[in-house]
């Protein structure tokens, strides 16, 4: 319980913090909205670019995003966190993004682009092995879930890399919770069976 | 071989999903069988990798870009609900006439895939959330450079889809002809002598079916592309939908001075007023004969040429279970 109270604590806080800035860009102050887009642009990244692999894309589609956000600003409610209603947008068009770009151009493993992004931490790339060992272990994933549908790919980016839980995925994705749940039990189930299929030597 | 059930179980498990007596069930499974404990392990193995994923950063200049964006754009973007916005649309969209429309619609057996066996539908931004003013401003703008704009949708159910298609435009006096359906793809509605206040109209009427019951996301607004265009076009039997000038010497009046040349045929009589019409079509059919189908004749017949401040619409229609 001690460690659950603080993160409530912070998420009202940034909340607050959220609705200021908001205000202000409602009264047309967009470096407001400039300090809304710093917060939580890495975040909203990541989440892209886990679904579409390609960092040029992934790029686009968040800048699509924070201007739709923008545009539809006078249309949240303030009835769930602001990034919530942030995130629901980006995921929403990273879907559909791939949706579109199906058949289009179909991924494969060296296609996996970082468009020569770095990892956030920098201890990751102080060590040439270490390196190596990540770029093929991050090769690999990506591509056993590139395998997988838009959708089961979703909750499981949300899920295990966003560490998202239920409920708000049940939100952002507008779906019940049960809905969630046999998601998130088919995507993890399809992700083992094409990892096996991948990689037999059970690596 | 374990159940599906105890699956179940075990993918929830890892999500640290179960309750007491869910958890005690798994405890005694993983105690009984070997697989069990092997799926398990592995579940968590993979849970473990994507945890692991490194987290990579934007350069510190994307806010400034977004901002940058924005600011460009104003006035057009200022995030404020209709009610608070006067019409600001541009001059020229208010010269726009009654000109007739003309409205082709591709569409796909998808349109009658069976509701039983439609997948759970997807989830994206709603189209509950459009903002007229806002809409039509950013359709303005995008008209302006690219003659044209396309909107990409997608949408839960297709009959559904197409009935409050139908029901939207015959709501902007625009009637819905049918047309052969059959292939795999995605739905195309093809519009044009619209103008901003028009397809502002439409896209609202759909919102407020929207309200009712979720069925379309909310557009977005892109160029109408080369290949949406080539698409419309082979779909309606033409090589192009820019030869429309060749198109409409049929059914144009001829200009004066042709008339003067050719004293002895009788004038060309005045074209009478078009219906505005919508058509479906079926898509990809290049070859398939359609430019043949009675839909689509009645369609090319009330073409006219375009009218002062109207451009060409596309609205892509996407299933959202593709």
């Amino acid at each position: 319980m001690a460690t659950v109270v603080p993160e409530i604590e912070k998420d009202r806080a940034v909340n607050a913090d959220d609705q200021r800035l908001i205000a202000e860009c409602l009264m047309g102050k967009t470096t407001a909205f400039g300090e809304l887009v710093s917060r939580y642009q890495n975040r909203l990244f990541n989440t892209v670019f886990r679904l579409l692999d390609h960092a040029e894309d992934a790029r686009d589609v968040v800048q699509e995003s924070f201007l739709n956000a923008y545009q539809a600003l006078d249309s949240f409610k303030g009835d769930s966190l602001f990034f919530t209603w942030l995130y629901r947008i980006a995921v929403n068009s990273a879907i559909s993004f791939k949706r579109k770009q199906r058949g289009a151009r179909r991924l494969g493993v060296a296609d996996v682009d970082r468009g020569g992004l770095e990892p956030q931490d920098p201890s990751e790339i102080s060590q040439p092995d270490r390196v190596l060992q990540l770029a093929d272990e991050e090769r690999r994933i990506q591509a056993a879930l590139a395998r997988l549908s838009a959708e089961h790919r979703a909750v499981l980016v949300m899920k295990d890399i966003d560490g998202m839980k239920y409920e708000d995925m049940a939100e952002v994705l507008e779906v019940p919770i049960g809905t969630i749940r046999s998601r998130l039990h088919r995507a993890r189930m399809d992700l083992r069976n094409i990892w096996q299929e991948m990689y037999p030597e059970g690596q | 071989m374990l159940s599906d059930r105890h699956c179940q179980l075990l993918t929830a498990f890892v999500d640290g999903r179960l309750g007491q007596r869910h958890h005690e069930e798994v405890q005694r499974l993983l105690e009984q069988s070997a697989h069990a404990r092997s799926l398990l392990q592995q579940l968590q193995e993979d849970s473990q990798r994507l945890q692991e994923l490194p987290k990579l950063a934007l350069e510190p200049e994307f806010a400034a870009e977004v901002v940058s964006r924005i600011d460009a754009a104003q006035p057009h973007t200022v995030p404020v609900s209709a009610s608070r916005v006067p019409r600001s649309l541009p001059g020229w969209v208010g010269l726009a006439v009654a000109a007739s429309l003309l409205l082709a619609v591709t569409a796909t057996s998808y349109l009658y895939y069976s509701v039983r066996n439609r997948p759970e539908p997807e989830h994206t931004l709603g189209l509950a959330d459009f903002d007229r003013a806002a809409f039509q401003e950013r359709v303005a703008i995008e008209a302006r450079k690219n003659k044209g704009v396309q909107l990409d949708l997608t949408y839960q159910d297709g009959p559904e889809a197409v009935k409050r298609l139908r029901q939207a435009f015959e709501h902007n006096g625009i009637k819905l002809l049918p047309g052969p359906v059959d292939g795999n793809g995605e739905l195309l509605v093809f519009a044009e002598n619209i103008n901003a206040d028009e397809l502002g109209g439409i896209v609202a009427q759909l919102s407020a079916e929207e309200r009712k019951s979720h069925q379309f996301d909310l557009p977005q607004i892109q160029p109408f592309s080369a290949q949406e265009h080539r698409q419309v076009a082979r779909s309606l039997g033409l090589r192009s939908l820019e030869n429309e000038d060749d198109l409409f010497k049929n059914i144009l009046p001829a200009p004066a001075k042709d008339k003067q040349s050719t004293p002895k045929k009788p004038p060309t009589p005045a074209p009478a007023v078009k219906d505005r019409v919508a058509i479906v079509l079926a898509s990809g059919a290049v070859q398939g004969g359609q430019g043949t189908s009675a839909a689509v004749r009645d369609f090319l017949a009330n073409r006219t040429a375009a009218r002062p401040g109207t451009f060409r619409v596309v609205l892509v229609l996407r299933p959202a279970s593709a």
